[in-house]
């Protein structure tokens, strides 16, 4: 077995800009694939939150809208009890943290597209398709929210003042790309 | 003054550049312009006084107002796909080439047919249409085309509109609504204090009112201001931008015609949406001059006085070359000056006031010709205006004075603040009986009215009423003014008994607010419905408040009593482009894919819509029809090996100490006792005992369970369970997780579905005792990890295979491959409904949100031995009456004959007399087994009725067959092909 599938870009046609794109434009290019697990418990659960903690070798946020980051590793806090834990570098994070013992997770490395939007003008972007407040005071870097997008709902990370990390569930993600290139037109998107 | 620009002055012109000259097109005549024109002010300047015809009597019209309040000039914009009908000519900068209609008219604008309405108005009352045409009522649709053709405004476009329209969604702390004077300094102040603010205004340039004003030191202030604005990286200036809507919590809604403003579009939208979501919101939209009521005042010619002053000022165009001025005020004066120093013609001024005091008085030691306490009572002339009817009002009955020719008469009523976006907002609204008009009231929001938009008209103090608000400091006390020695506008006699209009788009006279009232319509919203007074594109922003206080005369009550209509958005009309045209298509509405989608696509597959899914309905090949290829693919399965993706059903991960005990309650049968590894058929119910949604369930571990769902079913299950746990069980330790994103399905089915198996997954031991019917076995598929689940839907031998759907793509190539010496068709929804039907499986068609599980035939899957939502509900005496409808099959007679859609079930065949309905069909296929049309139907008391003939009906088709009622299971009812 692979490292990634075949199709681990997870959106037909759209592939990884790479390092061919222009220097300060806006630029839409899809990520390597990730791990991606969701973590299911009671926050107030001590042996919950150890076990996961352990596992992940980071402690699960609490906070809100406020993403943990570390290296490869982002942990974010969808709901009350529900974590989504994505590893940048590691394909198999997902089935080894459902794996591990101690606490409930799900494999979901291959649900979600994860895209990198990257320039100045990306939060006007955005404004075209959601109705949160984007202002960088309000979403500054390291926040992140879930989001109806377009044609679909988004998990936004802002990773860096002008760069973000958006997850499209996978079977909306070819319609969301259709949707972000009309929105980006104005902007001069540039998409692989 | 050029011959093809007669009414151009030198005078004034702030707005425009007279260096340059362009042309466009009005009914085919070149109109030209200079860049910052507006369309109305080229038109007045060409001296094209009439530019439509009027909604219901066909009057013929010219140019009234300078703004949005335009109740005449409606005019079309383009023509095929960039077509705009009812465009208001005051607000639509005049471009080059564009191309300019007018309406309402046939065959040409001075020639119009329907003209002689006018000859008839006098049976053309309010509520004619009403009155008239109700009887017959078989006749309406007849009256209703002629009708059609001769009240209505511009054409709808025929053809797809090709323009492009934008969205955004913006926060700020301070939305100022009108860049006039107030607004600028509201922006300039908020700003300073760091804020971060919008200011939109509807025009392509900021000044407002500034712009209507001889040279002087406010234009400094002006240019100045903007300036300042313009260097603010906290400020977005947003010109040619109408501040639509005003809703809950400060949710405004803007349309942004980028094309009004730049000629050049490039990438750009020809129009923005934006919904802005502001911390505070200041309204500064200005105010609105009132109509003077008298006879034919609504001939081209007659103008608002600011209207006038505005074309002069802005535009350096003349409304007439000898006109009346018509009011009730001293501003009247210094607008006649001006008008005799751009080289009119001021014939008189008509003052209302008997003594109008020395600002009158100073005019006329210039030379002026004032007729004081008189009125304009007739307007003659038909498509211009030729000459002003002057009675003197000052003392007992009116009485004649002299008809002064002119080509332009130009009204002041007063000035009313403008209400819209306040009363949008739900705040009050007080009657201020010195300006005879409603003035804003307590705000309802963190909003404020200033300048105009709250009665203070003056610049001074709009600046002032500005800079307080932009700090957000109380404002200023506003000047009380007395009230006026002049009649209001609705207080004028009618000497002449001519008809006067109170509101010009719609043709309402005062006499039609008066026979409303006479009639028992007292409430100023049903007059608004019977006479249509305030509706259409202006809404009644000039027609309102003189309508309101003839209906309050009329009825005896006060005017502050009588109340306003709701306002409601738009303000202004937006196009239907503009909130709609940027979610067509997919853009709008997303299309779900399955991993293997591309795969599909290359196998000729033909989509349909399963909920936002796409998924093959059938695979073409050779020019297949639907038919054809669906009755092909199911005759596969049946005989060798067929391969369907069924990845959008949907599937939840349920985990946790008490997911067992949740199973049970949410399903009617029982799921705790299930094995780990095995899986089980499942039945939810609704509250109310019905159906909700079915699915196989597969139990991971003991604290784990993986359910399918419907796909159309997928979100509503997920939410049920949510609901569940959050609030009927709060205590339960459970927790759901949608995964239908994470897992690619394929189902593989025939009599050689296991040696197929065995093929595409060496390692696993697929027979009988190796996996037995319902369960699940872990196994590697063209190097994949993947989930083996044996069950069936299509009745033969069969299993589902489930992989991450990163390799979904790769394994269902794989597959299709491997299925090569097997034979293997792929098939899509359509054969899969065929097959199941045969085989009595249900779906939404049979489990309809009406049927229970006894009607559909599964009622001993309810247990009774514990508890689950929805079943007591079934043991409610009219879920278990006789005469519910059951779940049968039927077979058809005759091989050759058709079931129709949406067939009814009847006990004898379609004959002269109605037959009573049985049941009806809820899904039919051909059935390649038996070699004829099947079906499922749910017919009162149907297992009743097994083995009779009944007949399948379309009574609208003209189409009847006969069938045998058997039970749903139709083919294999032992089961025998699942062992395989």
């Amino acid at each position: 077995m692979a490292d990634i599938g075949p199709d681990a870009a997870r959106v037909h046609g759209f592939a990884s800009l790479g390092a061919e794109r222009p220097a300060g434009a806006l630029v839409a290019y899809a990520l390597p694939a990730a791990g991606q697990a969701a973590i299911r418990g009671d926050a107030k659960e001590s042996a919950f939150t150890a076990a996961a903690s352990a596992a992940l070798g980071a402690a699960l946020p609490m906070e809100p809208g406020t993403a943990f980051t570390d290296g490869p590793l982002s942990i974010m806090r969808l709901g009350p009890d529900n974590w989504l834990a994505v590893h940048d570098a590691d394909a198999g994070f997902g089935v080894r943290i459902e794996q591990a013992d101690g606490f409930h997770a799900i494999n979901l490395s291959s649900s979600r597209a994860r895209l990198r939007i990257e320039g100045a003008d990306a939060r006007d972007l955005f404004s075209v398709g959601s109705r949160l407040d984007l202002r960088p005071h309000s979403f500054p870097p390291g926040a992140f929210a879930q989001t109806p997008m377009g044609n679909a709902t988004a998990v936004l990370h802002c990773r860096d003042a002008d760069a973000f990390d958006v997850y499209i569930a996978r079977s909306f993600a070819e319609s969301w790309l259709v949707w972000l290139r009309h929105a980006g037109v104005e902007f001069g998107l540039t998409t692989a | 003054m050029s011959a093809r620009q007669p009414n151009r002055s030198d005078t004034g012109g702030w707005l425009i550049d007279r260096s340059c000259v362009e042309i466009f097109t009005f009914d085919g005549r070149e109109i030209p312009f200079h860049p910052g024109d507006t369309v109305a002010s080229a038109l007045l300047a060409a001296g094209e006084t009439l530019v439509g015809r009027s909604f219901k009597l066909h009057r013929p019209r010219g140019i009234f107002g300078l703004g949005a309040e335009e109740p005449n000039a409606l005019l079309t914009l383009g023509a095929g796909p960039t077509l705009t009908p009812n465009a208001r000519a005051t607000m639509i900068p005049a471009k080059p080439d564009m191309q300019v209609s007018s309406q309402n008219r046939w065959p040409s604008l001075k020639h119009d047919a329907f003209g002689l309405l006018d000859k008839v108005k006098a049976v053309l009352p309010a509520g004619f249409y009403y009155k008239t045409f109700m009887w017959p009522a078989s006749r309406w649709m007849t009256y209703e085309k002629y009708i059609r053709r001769m009240a209505g405004l511009g054409p709808a476009p025929r053809e797809r509109d090709t323009e492009e329209y934008a969205r955004r969604n913006v926060h700020c702390d301070v939305l100022i609504a009108g860049g006039g004077p107030a607004g600028l300094a509201a922006a300039e102040v908020a700003a300073a204090n760091g804020q971060f603010v919008i200011l939109a205004h509807a025009r392509p340039s900021f000044g407002g009112g500034v712009h209507s004003m001889p040279q002087g030191p406010h234009r400094r202030w002006f240019q100045d201001t903007l300036a300042r604005l313009e260097a603010m990286p906290n400020v977005r200036l947003m010109t040619s931008t109408t501040v639509a809507g005003y809703y809950e919590h400060e949710l405004l809604t803007l349309c942004e015609r980028v094309r009004d403003r730049d000629s050049a579009l490039g990438t750009a939208p020809t129009e923005r949406f934006w919904e802005v979501r502001a911390g505070r919101v200041i309204i500064a939209t200005g105010a609105i001059e009132r109509p003077l009521l008298f006879a034919n005042n609504d001939r081209p010619g007659i103008m608002l006085a600011s209207a006038a002053q505005g074309y002069l000022w802005r535009f350096g165009v003349l409304a007439g070359q000898a006109p009346v001025l018509f009011g009730g005020d001293d501003s009247l004066y210094p607008l006649a000056r001006a008008l005799k120093d751009a080289g009119a013609a001021v014939r008189a001024v008509v003052d209302l006031r008997s003594d109008p005091g020395l600002v009158a008085a100073a005019y006329v030691a210039d030379g002026g010709k004032v007729i004081a306490g008189a009125m304009v009572a007739k307007a003659h002339g038909a498509k211009r205006v030729s000459g002003a009817e002057v009675w003197r009002i000052d003392g007992g009955a009116p009485q004649v004075q002299e008809t002064i020719p002119t080509d332009a008469i130009l009204i002041s009523g007063g000035f009313g603040p403008s209400l819209q976006l306040h009363a949008q907002s739900k705040g009050a609204l007080v009657w201020d009986e010195g300006l005879g008009s409603f003035v804003p009231g307590a705000p309802n929001g963190a909003n404020c009215s200033i300048g105009g938009a709250r009665g203070v008209f003056d610049l001074p103090n709009a600046i002032a009423d500005g800079v307080a608000a932009g700090k957000a400091e109380p404002l200023p006390e506003r000047d009380q003014a007395d009230r006026s020695t002049a009649p209001q506008p609705w207080e004028l006699p009618n000497p002449t008994g001519g008809i006067r209009f109170v509101d010009l788009q719609n043709d309402v006279a005062d006499k039609d607010i008066a026979l409303a009232a006479r009639e028992g319509w007292h409430s100023i919203e049903h007059v608004k419905r019977y006479t249509t007074l305030g509706m259409g594109t202006d809404q009644g922003k000039i027609a309102g408040p003189i309508g309101l206080a003839l209906l309050a005369a009329a009825t005896g009550k006060e005017v502050a009593k009588t109340g306003l209509t709701t306002f409601r958005p738009p303000a202004t009309p937006v196009t239907f482009g503009a909130v709609a045209g940027g979610h067509l298509g997919e853009v709008g509405h997303a299309i779900r894919r399955s991993a293997a989608d591309s795969r599909h696509e290359s196998q000729n597959a033909v989509f349909i819509d399963a909920g936002l899914w796409r998924r093959p309905q059938f695979y073409t090949t050779n020019g297949a029809t639907l038919g054809e290829a669906y009755r092909a693919e199911a005759a596969a399965v049946r005989a060798g090996l067929g391969l369907v993706d069924v990845s959008t059903l949907g599937k939840i991960d349920l985990a946790g100490p008490d997911a067992a005990t949740l199973m049970d309650r949410l399903y009617c049968n029982t799921m705790g006792t299930l094995k780990v590894g095995r899986g089980r058929y499942g039945l939810m119910l609704r509250e109310d005992g019905r159906v909700f949604d079915d699915g196989v369930v597969f139990r991971l571990a003991d604290d784990r369970f993986h359910l399918t769902c419907t796909t159309g079913g997928a979100g509503a299950v997920y939410q049920h369970i949510e609901h569940a746990l959050q609030v009927l069980w709060a205590d339960l330790k459970a927790y759901a997780t949608p995964v239908s994103e994470e897992w690619f399905a394929a189902a593989i089915a025939g009599p050689k579905a296991r040696e197929y198996l065995a093929a595409l997954a060496p390692e696993l031991d697929a027979s009988n005792e190796g996996l037995p019917m319902m369960r699940l076995a872990e196994t590697t598929i063209a190097g994949v990890p993947a989930r083996v689940m044996r069950m069936s839907y299509s009745g033969e031998l069969s299993f589902e295979i489930n992989v991450p759907a990163d390799w979904g793509g790769h394994v269902w190539a794989h597959m299709i491959s491997t299925g090569d010496s097997f034979g293997l068709t792929a098939y899509g929804t359509e054969a899969m409904g065929a097959l199941r039907i045969e085989k009595g499986h249900v779906t939404h068609s049979e489990a309809d949100g009406r049927t229970t599980p006894d009607d559909l035939g599964l009622g001993r899957m309810a247990s009774r031995k514990k508890d689950a939502i929805g079943v007591r509900a079934l043991d409610l005496p009219a879920l278990q009456e006789s005469g519910r409808k059951q779940l049968v099959g039927l077979v058809a007679d005759d091989p050759a004959a058709a079931f129709p859609q949406g067939a009814q079930v009847t006990a004898e065949a379609l004959g002269d007399q109605p037959r009573p309905s049985l049941g009806h069909v809820s899904s039919y296929a051909y059935s390649s087994e038996l070699k004829r049309m099947v079906a499922l139907a749910l017919l009162k008391d149907g297992r009743a009725l097994h083995g009779q003939t009944v007949h399948v009906v379309s009574p609208i088709m003209g189409v009847a067959a006969a069938a045998k009622v058997t039970d749903p299971v139709m083919i294999d009812p032992d089961g025998e092909r699942l062992r395989g």
